[in-house]
């Protein structure tokens, strides 16, 4: 499957930027995304902290995505 | 305009190559360092090799660097210990042999593998794997600020070596591990024409080998 996902940026324990989505994923095996909004690292706003991956993962990655509110499943295929 | 009855060379009828598509440049070798040396000896003092043309040499930018077991590594541990060459090429392609162990935390600073585009401590790309997160990484450090722009799931093994591949192309960054795996990322502005790569770890029990450019 292949879909193009809304999520927040959350930070780790070192203040690196992540995509809250990794929360999900870490269940999971298989993936793998690319960020395309491709906004600057110095733009990363809090207010919206949204920002757009596509992501490449099985059927039941991307149910569970479906099924968790934080996210927003743009457009999906099957490709 | 050629004439109608001209047949353009290397083109019979509608358009369809007739003699098979060229073959690909051969990549040339700029940087291939296997690390082999005296136990301990600093890379700062250390000459690349097999290849080095044009001639340059590592810098320890973060960490102390040292060859052990004709591998590189970082003698204490430290985060983001990053050293560095210049092949004087921004585009190319960069390989090394990556073995990351006890990472401690999925995060940038704890993560080990090759540096791309360096400009000074707070400013480069890094190919990354973390054998906490089990995961494959580019990732962007901005002005000191991390962020993960591409990522795969992998199974990574503690102390295992991984063919880590990345490739550099204006901005787009494509990376694979082992030959697979590929991430890539294509709004890559940072220090596009940066010519400076290299390496990155935390832990003396990572090591990275056979660090090579291409072009």
């Amino acid at each position: 499957m292949r879909a193009q996902i809304l999520t927040p940026w959350t930070q780790d324990e070192d203040g690196g930027n992540h995509p809250l989505l990794n929360e999900v994923l870490a269940n999971h095996k298989g993936w793998s995304w690319t960020d395309v909004t491709g906004q600057p690292t110095t733009n990363l706003t809090p207010d919206p902290n949204l920002y757009v991956i596509e992501l490449t993962c099985d059927a039941e990655t991307l149910a569970a995505i479906e099924a968790d509110r934080r996210f927003y499943v743009i457009w999906s295929d099957n490709a | 305009m050629p004439h109608p009855h001209t047949r353009l060379r290397g083109y019979a009828g509608r358009g369809m190559p007739t003699g098979g598509a060229a073959a690909p440049p051969m990549p040339v070798t700029i940087i291939e360092d296997t690390f082999t040396d005296a136990n301990a000896t600093s890379l700062d003092a250390h000459t690349i090799a097999p290849t080095n043309t044009p001639p340059t040499s590592w810098t320890e930018q973060n960490g102390n660097w040292e060859v052990d077991s004709n591998k590189a590594r970082v003698n204490a541990n430290a985060d983001n210990s990053v050293a560095t060459c210049n092949p004087g090429v921004a585009d190319c392609q960069i390989s090394a042999l990556v073995a990351d162990t006890n990472a401690a935390s999925d995060t940038f600073a704890r993560s080990t593998g090759i540096v791309a585009r360096y400009s000074d401590t707070s400013n480069y790309w890094a190919i990354t794997i973390n054998d906490v997160g089990n995961k494959f990484y580019i990732y962007e450090l901005n002005a000191g600020s991390s962020t993960a722009r591409a990522s795969a799931a992998v199974d990574i093994g503690t102390g295992t070596q991984y063919a880590m591949v990345a490739t550099l192309s204006g901005q787009t960054i494509t990376a694979t591990l082992d030959g697979a795996n590929q991430i890539q990322y294509t709004s890559a502005a940072l220090n596009e024409t940066a010519t400076v790569h290299g390496m990155k770890t935390r832990l003396t029990t990572s090591n990275i080998d056979n660090f090579k450019v291409e072009t």
